[in-house]
């Protein structure tokens, strides 16, 4: 395995369409009392403002594959931020 | 904490399908920052767990070994899984952790780790093979990657010595020695008030001290030195060394290590006469009853003999090795002759041949009971070996310019020849196959092979012939010098034109008999065959008139129930048609006979009522009027 792939980890995202797009995960997590596990990834794109630009997605294993969900619940949402707060404030 | 609800996920993702849109966030650069190094430390911790998991399982698993203490092919492989693991995990945590690590990181790490968990189970028995918790910094700690060499070899050379290899030395050493055991076995033989006199020994004379392991290859080693000094000898001075010398040389290396010179010989005839033999080793050298009253009569046992032995072997230094003790005399005690080779002459190897050729091929032509053949059927004489090739005299005959004296000088051969009767023979029985006996012409020279052939028109007369031998015919001349002879004169004159002509004619015949045999067996199995497959028709042929004749009776037997139903049937009606019939004239009658009668009364009535009237008023009758 090379030493980029081993520091960053890639994850490779199928469209709809076909289309393969690579990204790079940033944090992954599940919690503990729902076992729901979640992906924060970024393409590394930057506003005016260099602020990056990071997506959440429900990884859905249930069928073997992983696939990549919306969150869809509010209260599950607002606990994920939750998270990315905590952990964007500690080191 | 929200951390504290949370668990780290460290998975391969790949390819991953999208289903739905995810949700975006911006965050700015240290929040981006702080996200990805907490993950990068989690999975740092991750790993770190994983790596302590791997070593651990690593230095407490058994490994399975051979009974030469060798690890089995599916441990070695097992060890090699799990270095290269550990060596992978290793390769990650400091890639994570930003430090520099080579291309090359894995394979040599996990050799390294390899070759130190495989160093330390050949030593460590006491978890059954593994390698133990005790063992971790001896197999984990030295992070350089250079690997050390495996020693799979089980033994220790610790206390072994650097033997000078020097053959002087050596000499030194295994001539002291053997000083030491002639006087050690000298003294124990001859020494009778001691507790355990050699006479309490038994002593097998064919038990030999052999030397050491160490000490073998210390005789070979000098064996090798001297052979090397020869060979380099011959090669740089070109003098040829002979097997003698090479023989002597090391016959001289043996005889520096023997002591028999300077040590009193004990030949195994002396040590056998003063010892008893021995009827049981395992009962600790029992003695026989035989030989109870030649020695002491003192109960040995194993003990004692193992410690007379160590007793002698004491006394000799430690370092100092046993040599080996050729036993150059043998079982009777009489010096062994070396064997010593001599190769024959050319001389000798040439008439060694000559005598196997003689012997192989001459030899047997100068039995003089061997008869060339004899086929009493055929009608050939019984010539020996000797007629033919031990001519009467030397003379060649070349031509016809003999005299008749000379002639009649040959002597007359009597050839034991049996005429068969011609009548009870079944090869004359079409006279065709008789030999030609008035035209014969016995032993001719030089003239070439006449075949004949026979007809059956050819028939000779039945002419019995009472004596039959070669010398009758005055043309004959059998003192013929085979000296010059070819290989066809000689064949003519043991093949006479009549018998080849028999022969051949008989062998046409045979040919002929056999393919007319060949001819009426292939007509019969041909004629076997067509009677069977005509068997078969016709049977089948019966099979079908069986069933069709089956069928037509079995129709002919409803059709003749059918016409008897048919004519009952006839009968019945018929009978019903009669009965009908009789009836209608029955009825017939009846209706006339009732006819009549109602006609009568009519009649009468009205004969009656011409007469009477009947009053209307009261009824009453009144006579008309």
């Amino acid at each position: 395995m090379e030493n980029q792939e081993i520091e960053k980890k890639m994850m490779s995202i199928v469209a709809e369409d076909g289309s393969v797009e690579e990204v790079e995960v940033i944090l992954a997590f599940e919690f503990k009392d729902t076992k729901k596990e979640y992906v924060i990834y970024t393409k590394n794109e930057k506003d005016e403002n260099d602020n990056i630009t990071v997506y959440v997605s429900n990884v859905d294993r249930t069928s073997g594959e992983p696939k990549l969900m919306g969150v869809d619940d509010e209260e599950e949402w607002n606990r994920v931020k939750d998270v990315l707060r905590e952990l964007s404030k500690s080191e | 904490m929200m951390k504290d609800e949370i668990e780290y996920v460290d998975g391969e993702y790949g390819s991953v399908f999208k289903e739905k849109n995810s949700r975006q966030i911006k965050t700015r650069q240290s929040s981006f920052k702080s996200i990805s190094s907490n993950f990068e430390q989690a999975r740092l911790r991750k790993l770190n767990k994983d790596l302590e998991k791997a070593k651990k399982k690593a230095l407490t698993d058994n490994y399975k070994t051979n009974s030469d203490s060798h690890l089995t092919a599916k441990a070695q492989k097992d060890i090699d899984k799990k270095a290269k693991a550990i060596a992978r995990l290793e390769e990650k945590i400091k890639i994570l952790s930003k430090e520099d690590v080579p291309s090359n990181y894995v394979e040599n790490r996990a050799i390294k780790i390899r070759n130190a968990m495989m160093n330390n189970i050949h030593y460590n028995t006491r978890n059954a093979y593994s390698i133990g918790l005790d063992k971790e910094n001896e197999v984990f700690e030295d992070s350089t990657l250079e690997p050390k060499e495996v020693d799979n070899n089980n033994e220790s050379f610790d206390n072994a010595t650097d033997l000078d290899t020097n053959a002087d030395a050596f000499k030194n050493i295994m001539q002291a020695s053997q000083e030491e055991i002639a006087r050690n076995v000298t003294n124990m033989m001859n020494d009778n008030n001691s507790e355990s006199s050699m006479s309490d020994i038994p002593v097998r004379d064919d038990i030999q001290v052999v030397p050491t392991s160490i000490e073998r290859d210390e005789i070979r080693n000098i064996i090798d030195t001297e052979f090397e000094k020869a060979k380099n000898k011959e090669a740089s001075d070109g003098t040829i060394i002979s097997a003698e010398e090479v023989k002597n040389t090391v016959a001289g290396v043996f005889d520096d290590i023997e002591r028999e010179a300077n040590a009193t010989k004990v030949s195994p005839e002396e040590v056998a006469s003063t010892v008893a033999p021995v009827s049981d080793v395992n009962n600790g050298y029992s003695l026989s009853e035989q030989n109870s009253d030649n020695i002491d009569d003192v109960n040995i046992n194993f003990d004692d003999i193992k410690k007379e032995i160590e007793k002698a072997l004491s006394r000799v230094s430690k370092n100092e090795a046993s040599s080996a003790k050729l036993n150059n005399f043998d079982r009777n005690g009489n010096p062994r002759k070396k064997y010593e080779y001599t190769p024959m002459t050319d001389e000798e190897i040439k008439q060694a041949q000559e005598n196997i050729e003689y012997e192989k091929y001459e030899q047997i032509y100068h039995d003089n009971n061997m008869n060339i053949g004899q086929n009493v059927l055929f009608n050939i004489p019984n010539i020996s070996f000797n007629d033919v090739f031990n001519p009467v005299d030397n003379s060649v005959i070349v031509n016809d310019a003999f005299t008749t004296q000379e002639k009649q000088d040959v002597p007359v051969r009597d050839f034991p020849v049996i005429v068969p009767e011609r009548s009870s023979s079944n090869l004359y029985e079409n006279e065709i196959h008789k030999p030609l006996l008035e035209s014969t012409t016995g032993v001719e020279l030089n003239k070439p092979f006449m075949e004949e052939t026979f007809a059956d028109k050819d028939v000779y007369k039945d002419d019995r012939v009472e004596e039959f031998t070669f010398a009758n015919n005055d043309e004959q001349d059998l003192a013929f010098d085979f000296s010059e002879a070819t290989s066809k004169d000689i064949s003519n004159v043991m093949n006479s034109t009549d018998s080849l002509a028999v022969f051949n004619a008989l062998r046409e015949r045979a040919n002929t008999l056999r393919a007319q045999q060949l001819e009426s067996i292939r007509k019969r199995d041909e004629a076997i065959k067509a009677a069977e497959e005509a068997d078969a028709k016709a049977l089948q042929v019966k099979k079908m008139f069986s069933a069709s004749q089956q069928g037509y009776e079995e129709r002919l037997n409803k059709l003749k129930e059918f016409t008897d139903a048919l004519e009952s049937d006839c009968v019945k009606n018929e009978t019903i048609a009669k009965t009908a019939e009789e009836n209608i004239q029955c009825n017939q009658r009846f209706i006339d006979e009732n006819t009549r009668r109602i006609n009568d009364y009519n009649a009468m009535i009205k004969e009656i009522d011409s007469i009477i009237t009947l009053d209307s008023v009261d009824g009453n009758l009144a006579i008309k009027r």
